[in-house]
């Protein structure tokens, strides 16, 4: 397992090597490697195919459009389109694919908190100016813990309301929005209440805010590291110069 | 001195607690006409009146961060990657929606119409970011020529209608909410 760190780095300069390089050749190399790096992680393609598919529509509507607006010589087997254009569609749509392909191999092989960790640690240095770091890392946890618990809370009050007679669907406009007021106002005031009991039960198992704070799971940098720092920027480095 | 310990804890809590707030309102969907309007908005403005400035700015940076991270946040997943995506502005804008709502609040004295100014104030700063990214998405890396108009046409005028009724909610339920938070979490805007 490699560093969170080395691997949100990786992952960054992938992306950006992805959008740099030159030639369309080099980028089609470039997006073998990708892919062969899929097989590496032992994570299976239809699951990355998932991960694409809220960019499919962009992605195809943004390399049609390149085919068909960039000016140049006229394909004679397709209409309206040119053999820049196709060029030009192949290889943004290559960039953005590989981009994400990259990021979504980064996401599956990363744990939530492994990347919270590498993320504070890339933000250290905004302490300084008085960026409240371990506040916004604590808050991102907190966060995901909470998504569900909305979740529970909103049926709970809905539940409760329609056993009270709440009518949502008849009336008008105006009449229905009025109508949501009895539902939002307990359901916002039950899921503070949730906050307020987590930010007591933080305190006593002895939470205290500005202190720092020990990791469960320390992230060390180890030799493997080292070596998977050094081999990926020496192979993104020789794509750049191809 | 666990009250005052707490206090700060609370805090944190509530943040946490509007991004996820927010994280849900990605997934809830409401059928109105022309376009279903997503609660996202609502709660970013929401933040801003009930946290103030910093505080709301900071739940909503929280809310982006995880997203960008890989958490599935966001309307279709999450991940890097959605920084290369044309809508990505308006999550910048989220971020600074809530700083301009508050700062707004902080000056004048509570009443429903100012709540109502605030959020509309809130709802120009998202578009404020969102819609030149649009654009320059639109301009320079779909390469469409007309990406002005198109971005004001399918990024802001079709969510106009939904973005008052937001605002207008929010006026409604602002009052209660503030004196409900204020009391319950000793929280000061």
């Amino acid at each position: 397992m490699l560093d969170p760190r080395v691997k949100l780095l990786i992952t960054t300069l992938g992306i950006g090597t992805g959008f740099l390089i030159g030639s369309t050749g080099t980028l089609i190399a470039f997006s073998a490697l990708c892919f062969c790096l899929t097989f590496i992680a032992e994570i299976p393609v239809l699951r990355l195919v998932n991960g694409l598919k809220p960019f499919l529509w962009l992605f195809l509507f943004t390399a049609v459009l390149h085919v068909f607006m960039t000016p140049g010589d006229k394909l004679t087997w397709l209409p309206y389109a040119t053999r820049q254009g196709l060029a030009n569609g192949i290889s943004v749509g290559l960039r953005l694919v590989c981009a994400i392909w990259i990021s979504t191999i980064f996401t599956l092989t990363t744990s939530p908190s492994e990347m919270v960790g590498a993320m504070t640690w890339f933000m250290k240095p905004l302490r300084h100016v008085r960026v409240p770091v371990d506040e916004v890392a604590l808050a991102i946890m907190l966060a995901m813990r909470f998504i569900p618990v909305l979740f529970e809370e909103a049926d709970r009050t809905l539940t409760a309301q329609k056993a009270r007679g709440i009518d949502l669907e008849s009336g008008g406009m105006m009449n229905r929005i009025k109508s949501v007021v009895p539902i939002v106002i307990p359901l916002l005031r039950g899921i503070f209440r949730r906050a307020d009991d987590l930010a007591v039960a933080l305190t006593i198992k002895g939470y205290r805010p500005g202190q720092v704070r020990s990791s469960m799971r320390e992230i060390k940098f180890r030799r493997m590291d080292f070596l998977a720092l050094a081999l990926s920027t020496l192979l993104l480095g020789a794509f750049l110069c191809l | 001195m666990l009250a005052r310990l707490t206090m700060q804890t609370r805090r944190i809590a509530v943040i946490a607690l509007f991004a996820a707030l927010t994280a849900a309102g990605s997934m809830v969907k409401i059928p109105l006409a022309p376009v279903p309007v997503t609660l996202q908005s609502f709660f970013v403005l929401l933040a801003g009146v009930i946290l103030g400035p910093r505080d709301g700015a900071i739940s909503q940076s929280v809310y982006v961060i995880s997203g960008l991270l890989g958490l599935p946040v966001f309307s279709g997943g999450g991940s890097i990657a959605y920084v290369m995506r044309p809508s990505f502005g308006f999550l910048l804008g989220f971020i600074c929606a809530p700083y301009g709502v508050g700062l707004y609040l902080k000056r004048k004295a509570y009443s429903k119409i100012h709540v109502f100014i605030a959020c509309l104030i809130g709802t120009f700063v998202i578009y404020l970011v969102g819609m030149p990214y649009l654009a320059l998405y639109l301009r320079y890396i779909v390469q469409r020529p007309d990406s002005v108009m198109f971005s004001i046409k399918a990024g802001m005028l079709i969510f106009l209608p939904g973005d008052m009724l937001k605002c207008a909610f929010i006026a409604i339920i602002a009052h209660p909410l503030t004196v409900m938070v204020e009391e319950n979490n000793g929280l000061k805007k």
